[in-house]
C-alpha cells in the first residue's frame, strides 16, 4: 500500500485561538489541526498559578 | 544529603538559575525567536507513580511531587480538575481501569499520568505558546499521538516516542544496538508516511 503524503503547513499559534498540529499515524492524512483546548480548565489553573502556588 | 524527591526539576539556585523561568517569561526576559514546541499525548505515563489506588494515595502522590506544597485547598482543586474517571485520563488507549498495585499499574494510574504530564509538560508548553502569541512572536505547537513498535500500549504515546520520527530514523538505527527494538518494525506504512510528513513541514 502506498501512502501519499500531502504537504501541510504549521498553523501559527494565535493569540485569540491557539492551535496544535496533532500527529497520528492512525488518522487519514496522518495528522490534523486542533484548537488547543484539551483539559482547558486544568491548563488554565496551572498557568494562572505557576509562580504563586507551584513555585515555578 | 539524601534526595527523596521523585522528580528532578529546576530550582532557583542564584547561580545557573537566577529566578523563576515563569517570571522571566512574563517579564519578556527571553530570546525573541520563533519556536517549535510540543509534547506527546501521554508524556505523563512515563513519570507517574505506579502505586496509586485510592483518593488518599492520589493526594499523597501530588504532595510527593510538590504540587501546591502542602496547601490543602490547592490539592482539593486539583483533585476536582483531575477526577478519578479512567475514561478521561491518559493514556486514552489504555482502556478501562488499570489493575490495582502492586502487580498492576494502580487503579488511579490514568489519573496520576494525566496530572503529572500536564504539570511538567503540557501546561508549560501552553504557557509559552500563549506568551509568544501575546507578543506577536511566531510559535508552532504540536501534539504527538503514535505508539511505535516495541512499546507497551499501557503507556501510550509517552516520553521520547516521537524521536525516531522527527529524526527521520526509519531504519531504527541505535535502538537494536542499544538493546531495544526497531520502532518501525511490523508497523504500517503510515508510520513511514508520518515520518515524511513531519520532516517535510
Amino acid at each position: 500500500m502506498v501512502i501519499v503524503v500531502k504537504s501541510v503547513e504549521w498553523p501559527v499559534y494565535g493569540a485569540v485561538e491557539g492551535q496544535n498540529y496533532v500527529f497520528d499515524a492512525n488518522v487519514t492524512g496522518l495528522g490534523y489541526v486542533e484548537p488547543d483546548l484539551f483539559r482547558a480548565e486544568a491548563m488554565q489553573y496551572w498557568m494562572d498559578n505557576l509562580v504563586t502556588l507551584f513555585g515555578r | 544529603m539524601v534526595n527523596t524527591c521523585q522528580l528532578q526539576v529546576p530550582v532557583v539556585d542564584g547561580d545557573f538559575i537566577s529566578q523563576s523561568a515563569t517570571t522571566q517569561l512574563q517579564n519578556g526576559e527571553y530570546i525573541k525567536v520563533p519556536i517549535l514546541i510540543g509534547c506527546n499525548f501521554d508524556e505523563g505515563a512515563s513519570f507517574a507513580s505506579e502505586s496509586v489506588n485510592t483518593d488518599a494515595e492520589f493526594t499523597a502522590y501530588m504532595e510527593s511531587v510538590r504540587f501546591g506544597v502542602a496547601n490543602s485547598s490547592v490539592l482539593d482543586t486539583l483533585s476536582v480538575l483531575y477526577p478519578d474517571i479512567p475514561a478521561i485520563g491518559i493514556p486514552a488507549i489504555l482502556h478501562g481501569r488499570p489493575a490495582a498495585a502492586p502487580g498492576g499499574l494502580g487503579l488511579q494510574f490514568k489519573r496520576a499520568s494525566s496530572i503529572i504530564g500536564d504539570a511538567l509538560m503540557h501546561a508549560p508548553r501552553k504557557f509559552m505558546t500563549e506568551i509568544w502569541a501575546a507578543n506577536n512572536l511566531t510559535s508552532y505547537s504540536y501534539r504527538f499521538n503514535v505508539v511505535p513498535n516495541g512499546v507497551s500500549y499501557s503507556f501510550g504515546a509517552d516520553h521520547f516516542k516521537e524521536v525516531a520520527f522527527v529524526m527521520n530514523n526509519v531504519k531504527g538505527d541505535g535502538y537494536v544496538q542499544k538493546g531495544g527494538v526497531d520502532p518501525f518494525a511490523d508497523k504500517l506504512e503510515s508510520f513511514k508516511g508520518l515520518v515524511k510528513l513531519i520532516t517535510r513541514m
